[in-house]
């Protein structure tokens, strides 16, 4: 019986390559489910690095205040001021490069698992731009897909196909692997020791301020938009407080930023409070307190963590007053 | 729709299924159906454009073969009227902002936005190639409309080529088309090679160079200098990438393409290097500018020196010079893109000047043109020029490339390296290209993971190739840097 078979399959073409194929699509999944979970099991396994916090961010995080945002997130706001002044636990939650998406995935898996007293949401300049690049960042969601259902709507934002690409173990750790391998030596660490999730940059800016006087109109992307008012009611319903904060950029502009002006609209519609510390004159006229045009180095984040703390501080309950740094100088 | 994007690999499949069930005759039309639908799924608006002239070149070419008095007019007519739709859509733009710069108006209040649609290049070069063939009697007009338009949309070729000439892919689309077996496998292995080609090759080395010349004023020597070998990979990883893919699918369909890369960095001359570089394209220009210019110097010139050199040399110089001008402003419509063209028209005729002493040199140091220790120094020498000539492709502007130069050339400081995995993909991904390529240009017959008689070594080779490309494949962004042209 059989060698009938193998004999019936050999003549016909057709099935033949049916035969094939599947037989070739068998060895392709296996491989694919076995380098797939090796490399999940490592990712998570993590204790330090992007992708750690990243983790810890989505399924462990316990502070009081978390801060969400970008790079400009990370590295420009200082757990331990916030600490020192309020008396409670911080945790900076930013990671570089990335949008309003992957704010929201962390701020509904946080939301899951418990309610922090305070967000404070750090609001880039043209967050509301439509860019393929906010899309594509997605991918640093993509290893929580299958062990966190919350974000998976959030993941699926990426493009039309992603629950197919996703039927792929790999694909969520591609490109990881040497990152994944790093993460789990004591090397990383080393390499980057973060604070409370705070990455201090140390460098110092030399160039002169950017003039932007360009005019260019990008495209408001409408699910952005979306993404970032449902952030808003999130917060509401859950009764957490939430301040959006525009950090400072080295950048004079003599255009209003388009995004900034309606992310401050939609938090005034909400009662949410909106700081934009963007053209804050006290900041952009010290180039000292800068690592590059988008970012404060550790100085910086030390006045800005101060003088942001003098705006809302007031509206905390456990706020204790403290003379800012520039203050004293 | 985009070979590299997932709905095609489910396209590919269904197409192919339904042309091997289907009747031979209505084989043609569902296969005009199927480009329709791919064209229409990228930039519908341009259809139109090209059915209306798949229809005036259908007409035109059969009046050029019936008509004896007026033959040349025709021709002419017809040759021009394709040219200027292309510099139209190519170079319109270029013009309208030189102009606007001129008197300072500003983008904005410019008349009409130009965008070229994709893959009309090839498109029409593919049409001028079958009038001039019509013209010089190698070939009939073709008289079944639906075919004709079949052919020339062929959804395989019609964005990035190959250029077909007629005479090879018009007698295929009156084929009746049934399962191969051997041609579909080969199919996909092409496929396969191509979109590790791309996604892993030339899209990683793109992240490497897109950042480094987007801001060259703030990157060192050395920093360019790699940059620049990666964009040497990348550019060719990126359209040879493409053609196995649609070499790949024109076979699993049943057709045969012009194969368009054959390994260029192995040449060990520029002349080879063209050989072995965008095959259809080079030898579109050979049969139709080239070989026609020098014909045509030759016919017009009496003297048989000048300046005590050969007169064939001279006109060598002026067909290359002329044929290498059109290659350079095909590709693009920047003056960066004329001097890439007129470079490889000037190493040709050096090369084509310095050849009988190069001759005399080898003769003298008693070395071999077949001898490794030459085929190492040609295949060298040729990849430095190229790559040399690819700063002026890939830079903005002239004064960019040359900045770039002049900082290459003082060879110094620190390699960027702001993301480390990012080098060492790009490493890996250059070593797999050349261990293959490697292989298959000098050891041929040894030993094949991918055509290895061991069923289930061959297997394990694809699907490894599969768990690379999902591994460290690039699949966000990212279009194929030749739809520019």
């Amino acid at each position: 019986m059989a060698d009938y078979l193998v004999d019936k399959i050999k003549r016909n073409t057709y099935l033949l390559f049916l035969f094939k194929m599947v037989a070739l699509f068998a060895i392709v999944f296996t491989l694919d489910y076995s380098i797939g979970n090796i490399l999940s099991f490592f990712y998570f396994k993590q204790d330090s690095g992007m992708q750690y916090r990243t983790t810890y961010s989505l399924e462990k995080i316990t502070a009081d205040i978390i801060i969400l945002g970008s790079s400009r997130a990370n590295h420009n706001y200082r757990p331990d001021i916030f600490e020192k002044r309020l008396n409670l636990s911080v945790y900076n939650a930013g990671r570089d490069g990335n949008y309003i998406f992957y704010h929201y995935a962390i701020l509904t898996g946080v939301l899951k698992r418990y309610t922090p007293k305070i967000i404070i949401l750090d609001f880039d300049p043209g967050e509301f731009s439509k860019t393929q690049l906010s899309y594509d960042r997605i991918s640093s969601l993509l290893p929580y897909y299958k062990r966190h259902p919350e974000i998976r709507s959030i993941i699926e934002l990426k493009s039309p196909y992603e629950r197919i690409k996703l039927l792929s173990s790999i694909y969520p750790y591609n490109s990881s692997i040497f990152s994944i391998a790093i993460g789990n030596t004591e090397l990383n660490k080393k390499r980057w020791l973060d604070i409370k999730g705070y990455l201090p940059l140390t460098k110092t800016w030399n160039g002169s301020i950017q003039i932007d006087s360009s005019s260019i109109d990008h495209a408001l992307d409408s699910t952005k938009v979306k993404v970032y008012e449902s952030f808003i009611q999130d917060c509401l319903i859950s009764k957490v407080k939430l301040y959006i904060v525009c950090s400072p950029c080295f950048i004079k502009s003599n255009q209003t930023d388009y995004s900034v002006t309606l992310g401050r609209d939609i938090a005034k519609r909400n009662y949410v409070k909106f700081f934009d510390f963007s053209k804050d004159s006290v900041l952009i006229n010290n180039p000292k307190l800068f690592a590059d045009i988008l970012h404060l180095n550790d100085e910086g984040a030390k006045v800005f963590s101060n003088i942001l703390l003098d705006s809302i501080g007031k509206t905390i309950g456990t706020y204790t007053k403290n003379k800012t740094n520039l203050e004293k100088n | 729709m985009l070979f590299n994007s997932l709905p095609y690999l489910f396209f590919l499949p269904v197409v192919a299924m339904i042309l091997y069930i289907i009747p031979g005759r209505y084989q043609w039309l569902w296969l005009l159906a199927c480009s329709t639908l791919f064209y229409y799924a990228l930039l519908p608006v341009f259809l139109i454009l090209f059915f209306v002239l798949i229809l005036l070149n259908y007409y035109l070419g059969i009046a050029i073969e019936r008509s004896e008095a007026r033959r040349n007019s025709i021709f002419i007519f017809s040759v021009c009227i394709n040219i200027i739709v292309l510099a139209f859509f190519k170079y319109f733009g270029f013009l309208e902002s030189l102009f606007a710069d001129i008197k300072g108006i500003s983008g904005k209040d410019q008349l009409l936005k130009i965008i070229l649609p994709v893959g009309l290049s090839f498109f029409i070069f593919t049409i001028l190639s079958y009038l001039i063939e019509i013209k010089r009697g190698t070939i009939n007009a073709e008289r079944h409309l639906g075919k004709f338009a079949s052919s020339l949309l062929f959804f395989p070729k019609i964005m990035q080529g190959p250029i077909e000439k007629p005479g090879n892919i018009f007698p295929q689309f009156r084929e009746e088309k049934s399962f191969n077996y051997n041609m579909v496998v080969n199919g996909l292995k092409l496929m396969l090679w191509g979109y590790f080609k791309k996604l892993v090759v030339a899209d990683r080395l793109a992240l490497y160079v897109n950042a480094v010349y987007g801001n060259y004023e703030h990157h060192s020597g050395m920093t360019l200098l790699v940059a620049t070998i990666f964009y040497s990979f990348q550019v060719y990883a990126d359209f040879s990438g493409y053609t196995d893919i649609a070499l790949g699918s024109a076979k699993v369909l049943g057709f045969n393409l012009t194969n368009n890369f054959n390994r260029p960095y192995f040449a060990t001359s520029i002349k080879e290097f063209w050989n072995r570089w965008h095959i259809s394209f080079s030898l579109w220009l050979r049969d139709y500018l080239f070989l026609p210019l020098a014909v045509f110097f030759t016919g017009h010139i009496n003297k048989t020196q000048y300046l005590g050199l050969a007169i064939e040399k001279w006109i060598f110089l002026f067909a290359s010079m002329i044929t290498f001008a059109v290659c350079g402003i095909w590709h693009g419509e920047g003056l960066n893109f004329l001097i890439w063209g007129l470079l490889f028209g000037v190493y040709l005729t050096i090369a084509n000047w310095t050849l009988g002493f190069n001759k005399k040199l080898r003769k003298r140091f008693g070395i071999l043109k077949k001898s490794a220790f030459y085929t190492i120094y040609g295949v060298l020498v040729t990849y430095i020029l190229v790559t040399f000539a690819w700063i002026f492709f890939r830079a903005n502007n002239v004064r960019d490339a040359f900045t770039i130069i002049k900082k290459i050339s003082a060879f110094n400081g620190s390699i960027f390296i702001e993301n480390p995995s990012i080098m060492i993909y790009s490493f890996i991904s250059i070593f797999l290209l050349l261990f293959v390529e490697l292989k298959r240009e000098y050891y041929k017959g040894d030993f094949s993971f991918f055509n290895n008689k061991t069923w289930i070594v061959r297997n394990l080779s694809y699907a490894l190739l599969i768990i690379i490309i999902l591994l460290i494949g690039v699949f966000d962004g990212g279009q194929f840097i030749y739809f520019q042209f």
